[in-house]
């Protein structure tokens, strides 16, 4: 059941290509106006590279986050489903997992991009890989948990991310990296099992309630 | 037996339903009647464990069934809402395949999309159908259900006269076997159903 309710997450997502489309343009423009913007000096550049990709992903996860269950929530879809399948919490979990690889794709592809534009050398793209892989999906699971927690509201593209900066910015943080990269992905690591399981608990809770109103 | 006592609820101030009372028994439809505002959906969303009520029982053979609490009751129940539940980018054969693979009853969607005349849709996007059409299509998904507690908000608006005969010969034979709640602005002349009209 778990698989049926994955492939129709991918099967959507592969339906809209423009808007995947849209995504990887949007990274590729933002990595091609900084360099412009800030300047040709090569040390800046290669030191501010990683963060600036990190910002790029964040905004992209502020654009189309808040519209995890919306679509589901207006035809009808998620009533059905939660009287159709065990947990709820299946239905989470699959749209996170089909979110995620998405960005994480988008963001590997332009990756080489980073180091072209920015002069970043083969080893720290590695990492900023590393970083993206394990640090997209925290970034997904908060942005879901606010998605679950403003659905049918028409302020949501207000109020979330006032309620989800502070929770973005310790994986930001652990994201972007310190000089010993170990540490940093073991941290993000236990910040993605911290975070990922209270999001799924606390996101069935708020569709519940959404469906009431 | 499925039976509400004195169900109320409330929408801020408006009070929707008050002390509404019925019983039900297996091989027994209901006809919730009324006009648009008095009540219907709402009545059909809480016997869907979709609401809560304010106050009162509903019970199911004696097991409170109130707010979805009872896994057993939900997955005897099939809700058809008057939203449609099928995504608007996919084909109509992928939203049927999606909802008939979670029925676990795959083997039913050619005959589903033979009994309401929808095999030269069945690989349109659902977007580009009539409201009619996205209607049947909703409907199909009555085939390859194995529920047999259907609850459906006005199955009969929209559908043309052919579609609406095959839906009444669907229900009756649901009916027979098992449980049919609809509700209806329309008088529709169903065999052995019991009329609940809400003010």
């Amino acid at each position: 059941m778990f698989f049926i309710l994955l492939k129709r997450e991918f099967r959507l997502l592969y339906k809209k290509k423009i808007e995947l489309l849209q995504l990887l343009v949007f990274i590729l423009l933002g990595l091609l106006i900084f360099p412009l913007a800030a300047g040709p000096e090569r040390a800046l550049l290669a030191s501010a590279g990683r963060g600036y990709m990190w910002i790029i992903q964040l905004f992209m996860i502020f654009l189309s986050g808040k519209l995890f269950y919306e679509e589901d929530y207006r035809d009808g879809s998620l009533e059905q489903l939660f009287l159709q399948i065990p947990a709820l919490e299946m239905l989470i979990i699959a749209k996170y997992i089909a979110y995620s690889l998405n960005l994480i794709l988008i963001s590997l592809i332009s990756l080489p991009f980073l180091g072209l534009l920015f002069g970043i050398e083969a080893g720290t793209i590695m990492k900023t890989a590393a970083s993206l892989i394990i640090g997209i999906p925290c970034l997904a699971a908060i942005a879901g948990f606010g998605a679950s927690l403003t659905l049918g509201s028409r302020k949501a593209g207000l109020i979330t991310p006032i309620i989800l900066t502070p929770l973005y910015i310790p994986v930001l943080i652990f994201s972007v990296g310190s000089d010993n990269f170990l540490n940093d992905t073991v941290i993000l690591t236990a910040l993605f099992l911290l975070i990922a399981p209270l999001s799924i608990f606390f996101s069935a809770l708020a569709l519940k309630i959404a469906m009431r109103e | 037996m499925l039976s509400a006592q004195n169900l109320s609820y409330r929408r801020g101030d408006k009070i929707i339903l008050a002390d509404l009372s019925f019983a039900l028994a297996r091989g027994e439809g209901l006809v919730i009647a009324g006009a648009n505002g008095s009540g219907k959906t709402t009545l059909l969303k809480i016997l869907a464990g979709l609401l809560a009520p304010e106050s009162g029982k509903l019970e199911l053979d004696g097991t409170d069934i109130i707010g979805g609490k009872s896994a057993e009751y939900l997955g005897r129940i099939l809700y058809l809402g008057h939203k449609n539940a099928m995504n608007e980018e996919l084909t109509v054969l992928d939203n049927l395949k999606f909802w008939a693979g979670l029925a676990g009853n795959e083997i039913l969607i050619p005959a589903a999309l033979a009994y309401f005349a929808l095999e030269e849709y069945a690989l349109m996007p659902y977007k580009t159908l009539s409201h009619g059409l996205k209607r049947r299509v909703a409907l199909a998904r009555l085939i390859f259900s194995q529920k047999d507690i259907w609850l459906l908000d006005e199955p009969f608006a929209n559908l043309d006269g052919e579609t609406g005969e095959r839906l009444a010969n669907l229900i009756a034979t649901r009916r027979q076997n098992g449980m049919v709640i609809l509700s209806s602005h329309q008088a529709v002349a169903l065999e052995n159903f019991k009329e609940l009209r809400l003010e």
